[in-house]
């Protein structure tokens, strides 16, 4: 007999009914839409370069854009900057209400004036200002008989970053979609674990299985197939991703992810595996589908607390967090992103979140195996605890 | 096939919930290579027993035992188990279902294919291996719970209400699978509450009335320990039979009348007296009337 393999011909079977489920496949293709799509937006975006058109009546100014789109060309941008000659002051004027051209740069009584239509554009205003100054400082130096050089010796700020790039927004839009994600697989896979208990307690097969294999087998081919799902789920989502992000040319920019994906696939399965059987265990006390709501509600409020303790917290709170079993697989991956983490804190919170699963598993199962033979009306958690 | 030969005894089951008894002290055996009806009214205790017997609840006291040892684990797997609410996946392809149930009590998926495919087959599904249980009739979903049941050759057979919901046809089936498995020595025990079933197929019954064992033994054997009684037919009128003594007329209709002999040591006597004078009557007929499964039951049940 190979009873004590059991387990595995339940997981079997787990896997199997979810991949051939269209509710399942669906969501799981909803998803990946959604993840290439937010990858190529991001990529859109990021990528989009501006031209600005510039119009003149001068030929000063002319010398100005030009010099401006020059330095625009040396500092690597995309951008790029098209002057455009106008005859008269007023045909300018014209153009620039038409909108035809973004701004309009004429002499004034001490300079000069950059003229915009309606709303002025910063990075436009810096590039011409730099390039005004720069223009006229060479100019009153040459007057002056000095040459630029000595005018601007000393004067060069190179600008360095210790931690390379600032990536803190991105970080926490990433932190923000690996904790969603941990939510939802929670969620998701936690309810479909109580449905599948449900739904044999309710048919009441679960009988003729218990008298085939120690009921013990079945909690775990159930808990092990819904892991091998999950983390099977979440590497799709995270292959797709990263191989969208190399495919639009991103990956160089969203590389420091990568470090950080690792631990967050880490903290997804322990995180995941402490809660599983908690859903088992909502599934053997309810005696409906309709029943799992309300018994999962202590469930519910502590995934919800972790979702919002792990992206609203800051400073020494998100440190707490970070080590509170289940807690801590949002917290934790969010500090990983987003601060300087020791290398041992996320291995201590991996390892508190270990013993709390060992524990919870310990009760989920007493209350699946207590509950799961029982007929009638739904368990409360007070009855379920109680014995 | 050689299978184990190995009644199962029930030894003083009792189930009580809080104050509650279910089942008390409950004892009979399940032979091998016998049909034994286990007969009761609803909330009898019937399902609560068999669950015991099968392992899924916890005896309050008491003991099964299978070939003269405790049952064990190993034991009931090998067992084929009904439950008496219907237990399969309604969403599931009835092939694909009968497999992993046929893999869990530790068949190959090949062996358990075959063998599942054949057994459909002879239940008249063989077409319709690959459809969800749901979309089956329930008299074919109840079919399909019977594949279930003895898809492993199980050594023994207990039944929960296996014939409810069946049409006669699908008796008939049911009833001659059952018997192939019966020659290779197999006790099967069904709980029914249709006495004419069980008057039909058992040659043993076991019958359960709040939670007791009211009767147990051979059917032929019931029969013969109930009451011994004569149904006197004949041309005259008989109400003379009042006066025979060691006798009691229970039901006298003019010339037709039935007869209960008081005391069983006298029977011999009793009816030389009556044949003796009835030929006198008119006497045309004078036999021995059996009572039914039904009436046992009845007399069983009346406290």
């Amino acid at each position: 007999m190979n009873q004590k393999n059991a387990w595995r011909t339940v997981a079997v079977r787990e896997i199997m009914v979810k991949l051939t489920d269209k509710s399942f496949i669906f969501s799981t293709l909803f998803s990946l839409a959604i993840i290439v799509v937010s990858i190529g937006a991001g990529a859109y975006f990021g990528n989009k370069t501006t031209d600005y058109t510039v119009g003149y009546t001068n030929q000063s100014a002319q010398a100005i854009i030009d010099s401006a789109n020059h330095s625009l060309e040396s500092s690597g941008s995309d951008d790029s900057l098209v002057a455009e000659n106008f005859a008269s002051e007023d045909e300018a004027r014209a153009a620039l209400e038409a909108e035809d051209v973004d701004a309009l740069l004429s002499p004034a009584d001490s300079g000069w004036e950059l003229a915009y239509a309606e709303s002025s554009d910063s990075s436009l205003t810096n590039l011409i200002e730099q390039s005004v100054v720069s223009t006229t400082t060479a100019a009153n130096a040459a007057e002056q008989g000095i040459s630029m050089d000595q005018l601007t010796a000393g004067s060069s700020l190179k600008v360095e970053t210790l931690k390379g790039e600032d990536n803190s927004f991105a970080a926490m839009m990433v932190g923000l979609a690996f904790a969603m994600i941990f939510y939802m697989a929670i969620i998701g896979f936690g309810v479909m674990i109580a449905q599948s208990v449900v739904e044999e307690k309710q048919n009441r097969i679960v009988e003729i299985i218990a008298t085939a294999i120690p009921i013990r087998q079945l909690l775990i081919g159930k808990i092990v197939g819904n892991i091998v799902l999950a983390v099977g789920q979440i590497a799709l989502y995270l292959i797709v991703g990263l191989t969208g992000a190399n495919l639009m040319g991103a990956l160089d920019e969203f590389g420091w992810v990568l470090s950080s994906a690792g631990w967050f696939v880490a903290f997804y399965i322990v995180g995941f595996s402490t809660i599983a059987t908690t859903w088992a265990a909502v599934g053997a006390m309810s005696s409906r589908n309709e029943d799992i709501a309300s018994l999962s509600t202590p469930i519910m409020m502590l995934s919800m607390g972790a979702l919002f303790g792990g992206i609203y917290a800051s400073g020494t709170m998100l440190q707490v967090l970070s080590f509170i079993p289940i807690v801590s697989s949002i917290a934790m991956p969010m500090r990983l992103l987003t601060e300087n983490v020791a290398f041992w804190e996320p291995l201590l919170a991996l390892m508190l979140c270990a013993v709390a699963a060992a524990l919870l598993t310990l009760l989920g199962a007493r209350i699946y195996q207590n509950n799961i033979m029982r007929a009638g009306s739904a368990v409360t958690w007070r009855q379920a605890l109680k014995k | 096939m050689l299978v184990e030969q190995g009644s199962i005894e029930v030894c003083n089951l009792t189930k009580t919930y809080g104050s509650k008894t279910a089942v008390s002290n409950a004892s009979f055996t399940v032979e091998p290579g016998a049909m034994t009806g286990f007969l009761g009214a609803n909330g009898a205790g019937k399902t609560t027993t068999m669950r015991m017997m099968m392992g899924l609840l916890e005896p309050t006291s008491g003991e099964v035992l299978y070939g003269g040892r405790p049952l064990n684990l190993a034991d009931r797997v090998s067992f084929g188990y009904m439950p008496e609410e219907r237990g399969l996946y309604p969403k599931q392809p009835i092939l694909n279902q009968l497999i992993y149930l046929g893999q869990l009590r530790g068949m190959t998926a090949t062996t358990a294919k075959s063998r599942a495919s054949d057994l459909l087959a002879e239940l008249g599904l063989g077409d319709r291996l690959k459809d969800k249980l749901e979309s089956l009739s329930l008299g074919n979903q109840q079919r399909v719970q019977i594949v279930a049941s003895i898809l492993h050759r199980p050594q023994a057979l207990i039944l929960d209400e296996p014939f409810s919901g069946l049409d006669p046809r699908a008796v008939d089936t049911m009833v001659d699978m059952l018997h192939s498995l019966m020659r290779e020595g197999v006790p099967v025990l069904f709980s029914s509450h249709q006495l004419d079933l069980v008057d039909r197929l058992c040659d043993r019954v076991v019958i359960l009335h709040r939670g007791e064992v009211k009767a147990t033994g051979g059917a032929e054997e019931l029969r013969e320990s109930g009451p011994v009684r004569f149904r006197y037919r004949s041309e005259q009128d008989a109400a003379w039979l009042r006066e025979v003594p060691g006798t009691e007329v229970v039901d006298l209709a003019g010339p037709n009348a039935l007869l209960e002999i008081s005391d069983r040591t006298q029977t011999a006597a009793v009816r030389q007296q009556i044949l003796t004078r009835g030929l006198e009557h008119g006497m045309t007929e004078f036999f021995r009337e059996l009572p039914t499964l039904g009436d046992i039951y009845r007399g069983a049940t009346q406290q």
